[in-house]
């Protein structure tokens, strides 16, 4: 009997029977194009080959996917455990173990989670490279008098900034280059609108933004492509994204960041008629300053007038000549005092020859024998040929004739 | 923007004069100046024409502003 069933059917290698699964998979058109939505489990990255190999699942079931390198290359976000994706894809069969697999070619993050995941990750490698350095910041102008506003051409947030700019400043000249602010378009229009006021110039301010939305239709203020605007504008830039609470991306690369348009109006352009006012002030604290600078100087010509020397010219040149006969005195005395003490230094040296004088050595018994030539004797090479000498006492002289010498120290 | 050039300038002028220790000649300049500073910022106070323009491609591919209506769009609101 078993051999009747096996005969009866045809036996398949298991290659064979892998093989037939996968031609049902793929020929079904659904499987070859499928949307799911599914969160990610078990993630795994492969540097070296580059694909990506993990799980999609939902409370009751679960799918192992494959991300081949050239698809995983597009994804703008990181994906990971946990992480609700929506993906793109087809079912087929893993020869190997015999196993179907989704094989995702796109993917992205699922809902306005996987929306703030994505500008969440944006920030944080704009803010790497720089983009929001709080460096780059630059000064609003105090005085602008050009104001370049990319906005809705019909929205209320321009006129907002029109009304406010205009009270506070009348002769601004506004320069509006308007751009859709939400839609596929905003992010370019957005951009280009910021490069055409950056090209003409002549503003000196610009502000870029719209009215109050929901976080969607704020959402061209959070692509890459209005912050590099934003950012490679030359010109200072207010950002007025309508919203109190919540920074957009173009928040941090602007140089300030108004909550409103009405607000971003008043950090534009300065209250003129505030200004006026401190015009006139400073008209008045210079006046003032001038005309207490005068009083200052002409006190100080009365005083210099109530000098003595305008009175009384004489008394200062008595005092003068009275000082010239002290000090004619003061130099008298150091002239006397000068030789005094010379007379004295010599009268020292007079003493200290006296005591080298040959006369007092003669007085203590020695005396001094001499050559007929007159030379001293110091040597008995002098008397060698026994010469007659003189000899010089205390009060005369000897004439003596040399008998012998005889060398040897004197004792 | 001279404007804010000459508004600086004259605070500068007012704290130095308030200051007080220059000479007489340095004051009187000074002096001067800012009332020259003070007549400019008038003048540049009182214009008020303030323009609206829009920013349009020019024939030539630069940008030219031409005036803008803003009161038309008020009932689009």
């Amino acid at each position: 009997m078993a051999e009747g069933l096996f005969s009866s059917n045809k036996i398949l290698t298991i290659s064979q029977l892998t093989a037939h699964v996968r031609g049902v998979l793929e020929r079904d058109r659904l499987l070859q194009s499928v949307w799911v939505r599914g969160e990610i489990s078990d993630f795994k990255f492969y540097q070296k080959s580059g694909h990506l190999y993990f799980n999609l699942k939902d409370e009751n079931s679960s799918v192992n996917c494959v991300m081949f390198r050239g698809n995983a290359r597009n994804i703008d976000f990181q994906p990971g455990d946990g992480l609700k994706v929506i993906a793109r894809g087809y079912i087929s069969i893993f020869e190997k173990y015999g196993r179907y697999q989704y094989y995702v070619e796109e993917m992205e993050p699922d809902g306005l989670g996987g929306l703030f995941l994505s500008l969440q990750q944006l920030k944080e490698r704009l803010e790497r490279e720089g983009l929001f350095d709080a460096k780059r910041k630059r000064p609003i102008p105090q005085f602008a008098d050009c104001l370049g506003i990319v906005t809705s051409g019909d929205g209320a947030a321009l006129r907002d900034i029109v009304r406010i700019v205009h009270q506070r400043h009348p002769g601004c000249h506004i320069v509006v280059a308007p751009a859709a602010v939400q839609g596929a378009e905003a992010p370019a229009e957005i951009a280009r609108s910021i490069e055409a006021l950056n090209q003409w110039g002549f503003p000196q301010v610009l502000i870029v933004g719209r009215g109050g939305g929901s976080i969607e239709d704020l959402w061209a203020f959070n692509t890459e492509q209005v912050v590099r605007a934003i950012a490679e504008s030359k010109i200072p830039v207010i950002s007025a994204v309508g919203h109190e609470v919540d920074f957009s991306l173009a928040d941090f690369a602007a140089d300030a960041r108004a909550a409103t348009p009405t607000q971003a109006g008043q950090l534009a352009v300065p209250d003129m008629i505030a200004c006026k006012e401190q015009l006139h002030d400073n008209w008045l604290r210079m006046c003032r300053a001038m005309e207490r600078y005068c009083n200052q100087k002409w006190a100080q010509v009365d005083y210099i007038k109530e000098r003595s020397i305008w009175k009384r010219p004489e008394a200062t040149i008595d005092a003068s000549r009275k000082e010239l006969q002290h000090m004619m005195q003061g130099m008298k005395a150091g002239i006397q005092n000068n030789i005094r003490i010379r007379e004295m230094m010599i009268n020292r040296l007079g003493m200290a020859l006296d005591t080298l004088s040959p006369l007092k050595v003669l007085e203590r018994g020695y005396v001094i024998a001499r050559l007929e030539n007159g030379t001293v004797v110091r040597s008995i090479k002098q008397v060698e040929d026994k010469p007659q000498l003189t000899l010089t006492v205390r009060d005369g002289e000897i004439q003596v004739q040399v008998k012998e010498t005889k060398a040897g120290e004197w004792k | 923007m001279s404007f804010e050039k000459d508004y600086n300038r004259l605070q500068e002028i007012v704290k130095k004069l308030e200051e007080g220790d220059l000479p007489l000649q340095t004051s009187l300049e000074l002096f001067e100046e800012g009332i020259g500073l003070f007549r400019r910022c008038q003048e540049e106070l009182s214009k008020a024409e303030g323009k609206i323009s829009q920013l349009i491609k020019s024939v030539d591919q630069g940008w030219e502003p031409v005036p803008l209506d803003l009161t038309g769009g008020r009932e689009r609101d």
